[in-house]
């Protein structure tokens, strides 16, 4: 075999190595994309329950007024940002934030006693229980696509081939600070008197 | 503590057992050379058939008393270790075959719930040996020492199988099987339906690998709290080598290879300097269900989603009592299956290889005018068949090679 033959196989080769690169990551683009859908369906379900929770609290919760126009803007914000490869940061800063105020509120309704025995609520604070377990495993899918996306991405010459098939990292979904960090017993429970 | 047993008893049914064994043995060993030596007329021939036959005798007995002692023993420990528990029941499915068919068609156990659940091949029909069912913290459970069987007799699993009914149903398909290394999952999983969920614990990924039918569905139900739970039941004793998998209502666990007999060897030891042993054993075994609740909390509604309706009916299984032939293990298969398989392809070759050789001859050097027509004619049924036999063989194998050891591949979705 000549030293063309060899270098016809090298090629060969090596257009063969960048075609698998390439549709790699287009697999694992759509990956993220099948993922992101799933995380889009179940923050909607998330939105969906919020309006029934702020009208049962807005019965009782006349002070924590304030609290309760946070949670609808944020969730009309967050319903005006599409779940898109560009605005996904931006979405997820979003939800992350709603689910901060809805973890708030939530929280503040344990201090009246006509709500913690109220039914109808008792069931909207379950099926937001069950929703945000959907969600974190939602979550927890769309980050491992999205680490496998970025590795093949980032590892050269994963940019190269990522540049020309205009495929471009995802970023994490990551929990809100406030989730990272201990909840502290004043906060709870109140301050010292 | 165990429970009292007559050990006088039972060393001298060992005793009894390991002469008879190795008197069946010796039999063989003895008879076989003397047969193979005395000859030369018809009588004499006859006395060698005879000592050849006594031979083979000796030969098959000599296992089979030893398996049945080892049978012996693993009922009356298994009683032993059950005696005084009002949570658990054995059930001698050798001897009590209805009980155990309904056991394996209740609640607490659905041996139909396995077909569908990637954990073991395709099967029929099962032999059962022993149950043990009841409620561990609350929650339902059966264990069986069970052989799965194919529709030509063939050994699918052998081992334990468990099933525990939960308190509220988990999404989906989630299979949670062992690591076998790059190639090995890859085998695994090829041509497999179900997806590969990637999680995010380096550890619990080093020694399992998950497969599910939905990538959301499988992390509700293996959340990072469950990761580690799963880590920790994998250092249980009897728990080491489990596949297990989360389907409707039930968590269904198999431990491939595990038996419930002592080993053949301790035949040739007094009881004494083993029994303790095999007790706690055993004792550790009747425990396994309470500590495979404890450990992965299955008593918490924690993780579930709300009742999902089931994937579909539970088929329920015909059952056989005692041990599957011993023509119906792995290597048999093989020989069966594949040993056909190659003939065919064999046959295919040789007939279809000289049909090929005189086609060429044909071409070649000519037929004689006479015979023309008549070795043409020759030389086509002979490439047909050979393509035919060789194909028939080649799917056979191909066959068999996707069915070889493939719950994955052969698993149907819902």
């Amino acid at each position: 075999m000549g030293s063309s033959g060899i270098l016809l196989i090298i090629g060969v080769a090596a257009v063969a190595g960048v075609y698998a690169w390439y549709a790699s990551i287009v697999a694992r683009r759509n990956k993220v994309q099948e993922a992101l859908s799933s995380v889009d369906v179940h923050l909607n379900q998330r939105h969906d329950l919020i309006p029934n929770i702020v009208q049962l609290a807005a019965r009782f919760m006349e002070h924590e007024r304030s609290l309760l126009t946070d949670v609808t803007r944020l969730r009309e914000e967050a319903r005006q940002t599409p779940a898109t490869a560009g605005d996904a940061g931006k979405r997820f800063a979003l939800e992350g934030e709603l689910s901060q105020r809805v973890g708030q509120l939530l929280g503040r309704m344990e201090a009246y006693p006509a709500l913690k025995s109220d039914r109808p609520l008792l069931e909207a604070q379950q099926t937001w229980t069950e929703t945000e377990a959907q969600i974190t495993a939602a979550r927890r899918f769309y980050n491992a696509a999205v680490n496998q996306l970025n590795n093949a991405i980032q590892i050269f010459p994963g940019q190269l081939i990522a540049a020309a098939a205009g495929v471009k990292s995802m970023p994490m979904f990551e929990a809100p600070a406030a989730a990272r960090t201990a909840p502290s017993v004043d906060a709870i429970l109140g301050p010292k008197p | 503590m165990t429970p009292a047993v007559d050990t006088a008893f039972l060393e001298r049914r060992r005793r009894l057992a390991c002469r008879a064994s190795a008197i069946a043995l010796l039999a063989a060993l003895l008879c076989w050379p003397i047969g193979m030596a005395v000859g030369g007329s018809e009588s004499r021939d006859t006395i060698g058939g005879a000592f050849l036959m006594a031979a083979l005798v000796g030969l098959i007995a000599s296992p089979w008393i030893v398996r049945a002692w080892q049978g012996f023993m693993r009922r009356r420990m298994l009683t032993a270790a059950v005696a005084g528990r009002s949570d658990i029941r054995h059930i001698d499915a050798e001897h009590q075959q209805a009980e155990s068919q309904s056991v394996l068609a209740s609640g607490a156990f659905s041996l139909g719930a396995f077909l569908d659940s990637g954990l073991v091949e395709a099967f029929q029909t099962a032999t059962v040996t022993h149950i043990l069912t009841g409620e561990a913290r609350g929650v339902p459970f059966g264990l069986a020492e069970i052989a799965l069987l194919d529709a030509k007799g063939y050994r699918m699993f052998g081992g334990v199988l468990a099933s525990f009914q939960l308190a509220r149903s988990r999404p989906g398909l989630t299979i949670v099987m062992r690591d076998r290394g790059i190639l090995g999952n890859l085998l695994e999983r090829a041509g497999s339906t179900v997806e590969r969920l990637t999680l995010e614990d380096p550890t619990f990924e080093g020694i399992f690998e998950v497969y599910g039918d939905d990538q959301v569905a499988g992390r509700v139900t293996l959340t990072t709290t469950m990761l580690e739970r799963l880590k920790a039941m994998d250092e249980l004793g009897h728990a080491k080598g489990f596949a297990c998998a989360f389907r409707g209502d039930r968590l269904l666990v198999a431990f491939r290879g595990m038996a419930w007999r002592c080993p053949a060897w301790r035949i040739a030891q007094p009881v004494d300097r083993w029994l303790q042993v095999y007790a706690a054993w055993l004792a550790a075994l009747v425990d396994l269900p309470v500590d495979i609740v404890q450990t992965l909390n299955l008593t918490s509604a924690a993780g579930a989603t709300p009742d999902t309706p089931q994937l579909h009916a539970d088929a329920t299984v015909p059952l056989g009592a005692g041990t599957p032939e011993v023509f119906s293990s792995a290597p048999w298969r093989l020989v069966g299956e594949g040993g056909m398989a190659l003939v065919y392809v064999a046959s295919g070759s040789i007939f279809g290889g000289l049909a090929l050789f005189a086609g060429h001859y044909g071409i070649t050097a000519g037929f004689s005018p006479q015979l023309f027509w008549y070795l043409w004619g020759m030389v086509a049924a002979g490439v047909v068949y050979g393509a035919y036999a060789t194909g028939l063989g080649v799917r056979d194998l191909a066959r068999l090679a996707y069915r070889w050891n493939a719950p994955l591949r052969t698993l149907k979705r819902p």
